[in-house]
């Protein structure tokens, strides 16, 4: 039953719907793994089920990356894993999982922030209106 | 024969009707080892780290097998282009309640869900059956108990069920296997204590399918009973067995009135 | 007068002595219990996992090319693990380094390691300054009691580390 090829292996991914300014918010990933780490046997036929782990996870915050892990075999299977971000902007927030054999599986969910007077706070920088009275 | 060799006879003829007494009167059937203020689901037995994995959705690795079986349920496959929920709305035939009253007997048999399972997709839907303790029937499964979570269990045992309640706990109170053990010696006069370093829960299944930390997936009753009986060095039955299905009806109704609790998560 | 007939031709006491020496061979290889000799080394490991042993030499050494001769900032870390785990195959534990994350006084590197395990790397964390605190929950495997060392690398150069045991037990049904 181990190492068995399918398709359809979940990738789950909370993170709150909104948040204020300034909050610390706590993303929750989990990954359905089998996580070998290549020293188990079969009990049958006495071969070794080949190492299969997911290697690094990363998480980025509109494209830019905040976030990296490295794993090895000790992490346990079906791996939980939390993490906090301080939440500046809106945007999109992205984890993704890679294989040691380089396959990668990604899951992105959306976070709205608001400041204090609740207004969203949009990922957008505005250029200063410049000084210059200068009319076309 | 001589006198002596007949006395011999006669006590070897009396001990030996006293083992085939063995046999469960009537009257103590239906007695029950618990009584329903004493019943305590396998959750107070495991400590607190785990009950905590337990509580959050999210965390609760189970759930991932719930959710795949909530796909499922919806998918539309074969060439009627059919789905579970087809047949089973929410407000028409909804398999709300349903995992409460299994295992249960159907048209002569005794099947537990995963057959029942299999049963529609091959009669109804004209579709493969799947293959048990196969990852796709087992969220299909686990959701279908998922659903009816918080209920209390309620298998029937009387009426036709009754030969095989009676099967099954011939086959609790029986010692099996090279280590002699009886499911009764531990999990009903031993229960509370440790065996090692672990504590013996009442041994209910209001919790299955449940994750189990030992194989890193979800795992079926049958599954279980297989575990145990390679723990007491007896040879274990098929998964799908019909003793097993018995020995299920009856561990069901030892625990009647505890809430459902799949996906549980027990060492 | 009649030939005696010989009951040890010669070929009968060949056949005997040679079947003897290989017999009386292999037997003795059976009989050696050492490790490395094939037969025992074959039937005993057939059907359990492969034992590699954890290696203390090798995994001190790994402890001092992480902090590689830096001093210790105690109260750096704060590590929350059960006392005893459940099962060895998932342990839950939690840790949170004490800092500002503004400037330098960030974790760069953070190791979470193992010193029984047979390779005792866990695994290893990157922060940066936009994540708001550094703290994370994990679940970890741990083949036999032992202590979970974490060890944080701040980007000023200054090292901390902590310790916590957990007891792994073996439980009736393992």
């Amino acid at each position: 039953m181990a190492n068995e090829e399918r398709k359809n292996w979940r990738r789950r991914l909370r993170v709150p719907i909104s948040a204020l300014q300034g909050e610390i918010i706590t993303i929750k990933t989990m990954a359905e793994h089998i996580m070998e780490p290549g020293v188990r046997r079969d009990p049958e036929t006495g071969v070794i089920y080949p190492k299969k782990i997911i290697d690094l996870v990363i998480c980025r915050f509109n494209g830019k990356q905040i976030y990296k892990s490295h794993w090895f075999s000790g992490v346990s299977a079906n791996p939980f894993m939390s993490f906090k971000m301080k939440a500046i902007t809106s945007g999109l927030v992205e984890v993704e999982w890679v294989d040691d054999y380089g396959q990668s599986t990604y899951k992105k969910a959306v976070i709205m922030v608001y400041d204090k007077n609740g207004k969203k706070i949009i990922p957008m920088k505005l250029d200063k209106a410049s000084s210059n009275k200068e009319v076309m | 024969m001589t006198l002596y060799n007949l006395i011999i006879f006669i006590f070897y003829l009396i001990f030996s009707l006293n083992v085939f007494s063995e046999e469960i009167l009537e009257s103590q059937l239906y007695e029950k080892p618990y009584e329903n203020n004493e019943l305590k689901s396998g959750k107070y037995f495991s400590r607190e780290e785990t009950q905590n994995m337990e509580l959050d959705e999210f965390e609760n690795p189970g759930m991932i097998w719930v959710e795949r079986g909530k796909e499922l349920f919806n998918l539309k496959v074969g060439k009627n282009n059919t789905s579970c929920s087809f047949c089973h709305k929410q407000e028409v035939n909804s398999l709300v309640g349903a995992a409460t009253t299994y295992p249960k007997v159907y048209k002569k048999q005794l099947i537990n869900i995963e057959q029942k399972i299999n049963m529609c997709r091959k009669h109804n839907m004209k579709l493969e059956a799947y293959e048990l303790e196969s990852n796709n029937l087992l969220s299909l499964s686990s959701f279908v108990s998922y659903i009816s979570k918080g209920m209390p269990m309620n298998v029937a045992v009387e009426g036709k069920a009754e030969k095989y309640f009676k099967k099954g706990k011939k086959m609790f109170y029986q010692r099996i296997g090279q280590m002699n053990l009886a499911c009764t010696q531990c999990h009903d006069e031993r229960s509370g204590s440790y065996l090692r370093a672990e504590k013996i829960s009442q041994g209910h299944i209001n919790g299955f399918p449940s994750y189990l930390m030992r194989w890193g997936s979800i795992a079926s009753v049958h599954r279980r009973f297989q575990f145990c009986n390679n723990q007491a060095r007896a040879q274990p039955l098929e998964i799908g067995h019909d003793d097993y299905n018995a020995l299920q009806l009856y561990i069901a109704w030892r625990g009647n009135s505890l809430p459902i609790e799949t996906p549980s998560v027990r060492r | 007068m009649y030939l005696k007939k010989n009951i040890f031709t010669r070929r009968k006491v060949f056949n005997f002595i040679s079947g003897f020496a290989c017999v009386f061979s292999s037997k003795l290889s059976f009989a050696e219990n050492k490790i490395g000799s094939p037969f025992r080394d074959r039937f005993q490991s057939y059907r359990q996992t492969f034992r590699i042993e954890p290696d203390p030499e090798e995994a001190k050494k790994i402890v001092r090319n992480i902090i590689k001769g830096r001093e210790i900032r105690e109260d750096l870390i704060y590590l929350r693990a059960p006392d005893i785990a459940e099962n060895g195959n998932t342990v839950p534990i939690s840790f949170s380094v004490n800092c500002s994350m503004e400037g330098e006084d960030y974790p760069k590197i953070v190791h979470i390691l193992v010193l029984d395990n047979p390779f005792p790397e866990i695994a290893k964390f990157y922060f940066t300054p936009e994540s708001g605190e550094a703290s994370v929950d994990i679940r970890i495997r741990m083949r036999t009691s032992s202590n979970i060392i974490v060890i944080a690398e701040m980007s000023d150069g200054t090292v901390g580390e902590t310790k916590s045991f957990v007891d792994v037990t073996i439980g009736a049904c393992t």
